[in-house]
């Protein structure tokens, strides 16, 4: 792109010349784009409305009265929005560290097992957490927290002559417990990504390394990981633009909804769903929304300002 | 500039891919377009009174209650009995109880949809708020011209469901009061030689809670979960949703609003559980269940508190087929719980509000369009034990039930293990009611939606576990003022205060 902006305007329109048919083809995804992505971007017009019936849905947007900021009230009358907007970002920057950190390692690791069975057999076992359904983590987290009958407190700390813990009430554990499970799920599926980047080196790299006299640790310091860093920008980049999208089934269903965790459970997605399920108010619905889009927008052009200051090939636009 | 070139076929690539994706999902749109005109045509010459229509209309009949898989054949049978009546396609469904079928429906109503029939309540796709907002046909014209409902249901039940004076929804013919109370387990009861007469307060089952803890392992004493909780025997009368702070007293002595989450009468409460929760009378895992009737099948529980109503104990014996003894704790009352608990409103796009409205009125009227929608097809899902007492078969295809949930429920057969009395017994508990100074009061949120968002979600963080005493109550009812402060409760009742008190002399209540 940067190429284009660069050259003069002959050079643009000579570009247009040259390949208008790949540019024609590009059209029916721009109109796809702008119906699916821009047009309903307007509706953000909801979140400083009133909304009220009027006719039929657009009517309705259009002809209801106009109040301003009076929608985002509720969302920031209480101390919960600092509360949130904290857990929200906390949350998911330790996401993004750990995401980033453990899959690489298991990647390597995997990639260092020479028995190709057994690499498989490791990597698909990992794998599976993904395709479980939070609402089903939730259960297996009750398995083992549920305060009667769960299987910490009933089989280890009971036995060993310790209190019962009331996990679900006790929010200071929640934090390690929510991690643990996100860690859980998503690590085998960050490993895969990794890992077929890694087979993707040339192994010429590694070959030249040996007879070089390279250890392994060597070879994966001065090879493996350079060679991964572009992928890892990538994918943390991605990460980091979705920092403001809490993973709504991890914080909603592991927790059981229990009121006396919301201090470090409470995400924007969560609150959101519990303040509008039963109010049916669609213009503090689009508040929330509108509030968690424009802090979102801001963190990713931040990230990659930052990004291009550093690097600036790295960046992402 | 190859480079360049490369990433530019890569995205032509892409978005091409994407956009024959996409494309293949939006095909079903246009039938859908069709279909809305199709229907649009079919209403004209709607209006004919004294014959049948000679158009069709679809009549799309939406309610709570769980999915059932038989519901296709309850709507062609519906369909080919209303032919020569009213000559409307019947489409019914059931989206499940109230956590799921609000978020479901409540979406259609602001969205728009062309849905014909709904259930509203103050616990379901909440009444008050979406007839405000617009989202409901206005029925006084409609209720004039067809006046069958009023005579049935009576025009001060009627009109406790309108409000300033417009009904946008029609109540279900049912209990017209309430109150709270224990079932207690039979061979519990019998085993302990408990006398449920002498049951007045929630302290006279302690020494049975003491006994039980000690004597029956695996029993827990007491059931709570989520709202189903002592709590219910204070009894608030509640302005507006149960979660929302601002409650008056249940026995009409001031017209003073107050947040019945902080009055001394709750604290006492939770302080109560509190001590239940130490002594082990209550589930450890309480505040994390949420399904009260899944529990109580359990057979695990001793006793759980309840809304009353003749014929409770055995209504709860279908769903649960565990036996209950019922113990009367609180007096009955006709409040505003009674009459927006279960309704019918005609949403504001529906195409043929007019036809609509007789079917619902038909509901009220006609016994056999009311029992299939309640037991579905005859000698399928049930058989006649005599003219109006019916006997479930075995085929689960259709156990809806919950007669309701609309229409007129004194024309719902009785099932075999039902008291025969059991109309006679509503009508009688019906008149020993009480009515509240605020039937009829109708509190509009409108200006302080914010503040009642807010205290819903301050409530909604505390009240599990103070309700079933997990946790210290000082500090947490600490706790739950200030954010209850911060969220703007004060504003919240004094705009209550005002609308009741404006409504009071109004009406000449005061």
């Amino acid at each position: 792109m940067l190429t284009t902006t660069k050259s003069s305007q002959g050079g643009f329109v000579k570009e247009v010349k040259n390949s208008w048919p790949l540019l024609v083809m590009l059209f029916p995804g721009i109109i796809v784009l702008l119906i699916n992505n821009y047009i309903p971007m307007l509706g953000i017009v909801i979140a400083f409305k009133k909304y009220r019936l009027l006719g039929n849905f657009f009517e309705s947007i259009i002809m209801s009265d106009w109040i301003g900021f009076k929608n985002f009230e509720f969302f920031f009358k209480t101390p919960n929005a600092f509360i949130i907007t904290r857990n929200t970002i906390l949350y998911n920057i330790l996401f993004i560290f750990l995401g980033l950190v453990i899959p690489v390692l298991f990647a390597i690791a995997l990639n260092e097992i020479r028995n190709k069975m057994f690499s498989k057999l490791y990597q698909s076992v990992m794998f599976l957490p993904y395709f479980i359904s939070w609402i089903i983590v939730s259960y297996l987290a009750y398995a083992l927290f549920s305060i009667d009958s769960g299987f910490i407190n009933a089989n280890i700390l009971v036995p060993m002559g310790i209190d019962k813990v009331s996990w679900y009430f006790e929010p200071q554990y929640w934090p390690g417990i929510l991690t643990f499970f996100q860690v859980w799920k998503y690590t085998g599926y960050n490993a895969v990504v990794y890992l077929a980047a890694i087979s993707g080196i040339d192994s010429e790299y590694y070959e030249a390394a040996a007879i070089d006299g390279a250890t392994r640790w060597q070879q994966i310091k001065h090879i493996t990981l350079p060679m991964l860093q572009p992928i890892m920008i990538i994918m943390t980049l991605l990460a980091v633009g979705r920092i403001f999208n809490a993973d709504f089934g991890l914080f909603y269903n592991v927790p059981k909804n229990s009121g006396a965790l919301f201090g470090v459970t409470d995400v924007i997605d969560t609150y959101v769903f519990r303040a509008l399920r039963n109010s049916n108010n669609v213009g503090m619905a689009a508040a929330a929304g509108c509030y968690q889009a424009v802090v979102g927008c801001i963190t990713v052009f931040t990230a990659n300002f930052i990004v291009r200051k550093i690097d600036n090939d790295k960046a992402l636009f | 500039m190859f480079k360049m070139k490369r990433y530019l076929c890569l995205a032509v690539v892409l978005v091409f891919a994407l956009s024959v994706m996409l494309s293949g999902c939006g095909g079903s749109k246009p039938t859908d377009a069709e279909k809305t005109s199709d229907a649009e045509v079919s209403t004209t010459g709607g209006d004919e009174e004294s014959s049948v229509p000679k158009d069709t209309v679809e009549i799309k009949f939406y309610s709570v209650a769980d999915t059932q898989p038989d519901m296709q054949k309850i709507n062609d049978a519906a369909t080919e009995y209303l032919k020569d009546k009213l000559n409307v396609k019947i489409i019914a469904e059931n989206f499940g109880w109230g956590d799921t079928y609000t978020p479901k429906i409540n979406p259609m109503l602001a969205a728009g949809e062309a849905i014909d029939v709904v259930f509203t309540s103050n616990w379901a796709a909440n009444y008050r708020q979406n007839a405000v907002a617009g989202y409901f046909y206005e029925l006084n014209g409609l209720l004039e011209k067809y006046p069958k409902i009023k005579e049935i249901v009576g025009a001060d039940f009627l009109n406790g469901s309108a409000i300033n004076g417009k009904n946008y929804a029609v109540p279900t013919n049912k209990e017209k009061v309430h109150n709270w109370g224990y079932l207690l387990k039979k061979d519990l009861v019998d085993k302990y030689k408990i006398d449920a007469a002498n049951i007045k307060k929630m302290e006279d089952l302690e020494p049975y809670y003491e006994q039980i803890k000690a004597n029956e392992p695996g029993i827990t004493p007491l059931l709570t979960v989520q709202m189903d909780a002592t709590w219910h025997l204070l009894d608030w009368d509640n302005i507006s949703d149960d979660d929302i702070p601002g409650a008056l007293y249940n026995d009409n002595r001031d017209t003073k609003i107050f947040n019945q989450f902080e009055a001394p009468e709750s604290i006492a409460m939770y302080k109560k559980m509190r001590e239940y929760y130490k002594k082990g009378y209550v589930h450890p895992d309480a505040a994390t269940q949420d399904n009260v009737n899944e529990e109580m099948r359990s057979g695990k529980y001793f006793s759980v508190v309840q809304p009353l109503k003749p014929g409770k104990a055995e209504e709860m014996f279908t769903s649960t087929k565990i036996e209950w003894v019922q113990v009367d704790i609180t007096p009955p009352i006709m409040s505003n719980r009674e009459t927006i608990g279960a309704l019918l409103a005609i949403p504001a796009k529906s195409k043929n509000p007019e036809r609509a409205f007789q079917f619902i009125e038909m509901l009220y009227t006609d016994k056999f369009l009311k029992n299939l929608f309640v037991y579905g097809i005859e000698n399928e899902h049930y058989t006649k034990v005599s003219d109006n007492v019916v006997k479930l078969t075995d085929n689960q295809g259709y156990m809806a039930g919950n007669g309701w949930r609309f229409g007129d429920q004194f024309k719902d057969y009785l099932l075999d293990n039902e008291d025969p009395e059991k109309w006679v017994k509503f009508e009688e508990y019906n008149n020993k009611g009480t009515a509240l100074t605020s039937l009829g009061f109708a509190f509009d949120s409108s200006n302080v939606d914010n503040q009642a968002s807010a205290c819903k979600n301050v409530i909604q963080t505390y009240y599990k576990q103070l309700f079933c005493g997990a946790v210290d109550t000082d500090a947490t009812v600490a706790k739950m003022s200030s954010e209850l402060k911060a969220a703007g409760a004060d504003e919240l009742i004094a705009e209550m205060q005002k609308q009741y008190d404006a409504w009071l002399t109004e009406t000449g209540k005061k």
